[in-house]
């Protein structure tokens, strides 16, 4: 009787454990499920529901050629903004990581960072006042190239930190073993450095590209042009009206369910591109020592 | 002739990391160039419209004595407070006692990958895509009950955007922490709440002051999410958004005082790392 029954106490006690712990999840679990997942579920609702007037099924005939002209648009001022923060922030990093002095170092990335600790918007009035009081008055720049630059502006720092992390760890024998193996300096760089910053240059884009795509503010604070809007601004414009017009409301849940799928689309293929690349290669390589 | 090439040699070094340093700080001076111009043109008076004057005149303090005479900024300050009372305690508490939860169970379970694959999907979609999700979360359930969107939605939102912050600055300390430790606990007699508050919690502190730190600013700095459920009420990033085509003089004024807290906090971080760092090389010079 009493084996049986310190078997079953060894049966109930991990369950119990576990059934505690779930408690202490179930506000997340509740939340997450009420704020996250349902307004996700919604947005996919919605867009799919036709708001009918007259027949037709209006919130996807929204999704015309200036929709999308406005999506292509924004992808290529993201790419472009990705662009110029690696091309400025990898020499940044590099000179950064190859300094003696660890305290310099230190401080230098307390002062890059420290600016997105500072409100995004009294940055993004700092970088718009600057061009005015440049040219002399209010509302002074149009053209995307203020986009691109704005987004430069304010994403770099998240540029800079997983580059730097990297290199800072990066093993210098590395390098010294490359030039006793007789390469030039240049040629380390390319075959040696930039291979081992792969991983990094991911996550800068992953955090630079993707928020630059969807962005609001910029456009709307420094490109005062009448088409200077990007996708992100359209889809809050029409979201702004959620109140008074439920059509608005489904096109902008339509818009953001298209705009998403295009991210994961263009995600994905930056994503598996390399590996597919990688695997057909492989195969390849396999293939001719097959032959031999 | 080998003295000479040694001297040389160590010129060219010179150069170099001059030029590197160089680089480093333009990039510096362009990063921290318009912000410098903000606290400038805190100090450059308003127009007759109360808008900011880009032409740089004599300097008066003007700004600052009218700032809190102005009815918008002070009720999106107001607001913006009352949102970050409520929303960072619920939202740390919520991550911390979820983080220990996920902790506790000690083995791969379920729900672990459910709560981090959650919490990433939050932060990486993007804030318009979220504030649009939310809104019709809203206007389908709280409106359609006869509600006004307001402060209430407000504090949803910020809740439900800021845990997923908070929770994946602690968890990684928590996934570190040695189980044993409170088994010790255990055997030393304390109960499971005495263990958690005596032992879990001080070993969480430093994550949970950075998840403190992350949720104010999140929920300070959000005018996307907000802006999108406010109905009519305006915290002070909203109110800073609405003037997107004519720059308000109580903008420049508030963002030179937000700026001038941050950096003397910045620079007594790094006064503090930079000590720090210094008894670390003597201790090792003299050991």
């Amino acid at each position: 009787m009493t084996k049986i029954f310190e078997q079953k106490i060894k049966i109930l006690k991990p369950k119990q454990k576990i059934s505690k712990s779930i408690l202490l999840v179930l506000p997340f679990v509740l939340i997450s499920l009420l704020l996250i997942i349902l307004p996700t579920i919604l947005v996919v609702l919605k867009s799919f529901l036709p708001t009918t007037s007259g027949g037709a099924n209006l919130n996807w005939s929204y999704m015309n050629g200036f929709i999308w002209e406005k999506i292509l648009k924004s992808f290529i001022i993201a790419l472009l903004a990705t662009i110029f923060c690696m091309v400025i922030a990898y020499p940044f990093a590099y000179f950064l990581s190859f300094n003696n002095s660890s305290i310099f170092k230190t401080i230098v990335m307390i002062v890059v960072t420290a600016p997105i600790w500072t409100s995004f918007l009294v940055k993004l009035i700092g970088l718009k006042t600057f061009f005015d009081v440049m040219n002399g008055y209010s509302n002074s720049t149009y053209g995307d190239i203020f986009t691109v630059i704005g987004l430069t502006y304010m994403y770099i720092p998240f540029m800079i930190m997983p580059l730097f992390t990297v290199l800072e760890e990066m093993p210098r024998n590395l390098i010294f073993a490359s030039k006793d193996l007789g390469q030039n300096g240049l040629m380390t760089f390319f075959k040696v450095v930039l291979p081992y910053t792969k991983i990094a240059f991911m996550a800068g884009i992953t955090l630079v590209f993707l928020p630059c795509v969807t962005t609001v503010a910029v456009p709307q604070f420094l490109n005062n042009s009448a088409n200077g809007s990007t996708i992100g601004d359209i889809i809050v414009q029409e979201g702004e009206q959620a109140l008074t017009s439920d059509i608005a409301l489904a096109r902008a849940a339509t818009l953001s369910l298209v705009v998403s799928i295009c991210i994961l689309a263009v995600y994905g293929l930056v994503a598996f591109l390399p590996k597919l690349i990688k695997k057909t290669k492989n195969k390849k390589m396999e293939k001719i020592y097959e032959n031999k | 002739m080998k003295i000479n090439s040694s001297v040389f040699k160590r010129r060219k070094i010179s150069i170099g990391s001059f030029f590197k340093k160089t680089y480093i700080y333009i990039i510096l001076a362009m990063i921290y160039i318009p912000l410098i111009i903000i606290i400038l043109l805190s100090f450059n008076g308003q127009t007759d419209r109360g808008n900011v004057n880009v032409n740089f005149g004599v300097p008066t303090v003007v700004n600052y004595l009218k700032l809190f005479e102005n009815n918008e900024f002070v009720n999106g300050l107001l607001n913006s407070l009352i949102v970050l009372i409520v929303v960072v305690p619920v939202s740390v508490f919520i991550a911390t006692i979820t983080c220990f939860g996920i902790w506790n169970t000690r083995q791969k379970s379920k729900m672990k990958s459910f709560v981090l694959s959650t919490s990433k999907f939050s932060i990486a979609n993007p804030d318009a895509i979220t504030g649009i999700s939310l809104s019709l979360l809203f206007t389908s359930t709280w409106v359609a009950l006869g509600f006004d969107l307001g402060l209430f939605t407000v504090i949803l939102a910020h809740i439900s955007f800021c845990i997923p912050y908070a929770l994946i600055t602690i968890y990684p300390k928590m996934s570190k922490m040695n189980y044993n430790l409170v088994l010790g606990s255990y055997d030393l007699g304390y109960s499971k709440l005495k263990t958690f508050f005596k032992i879990v919690l001080p070993y969480l502190m430093p994550a949970i002051l950075g998840a403190v730190a992350i949720t104010m600013a999140m929920s300070l700095d959000d005018f996307i999410i907000t802006n999108l459920v406010n109905g009519s009420q305006q915290t002070i990033s909203t109110a800073i958004y609405t003037t997107r085509k004519g720059i308000k003089a109580w903008v420049v004024t508030f963002g030179a005082l937000i700026i001038i807290v941050t950096m003397i906090v910045i620079i007594v971080f790094a006064v503090y790392k930079y000590s720090r760092a210094k008894n670390r090389n003597l201790k090792a010079l003299k050991e």
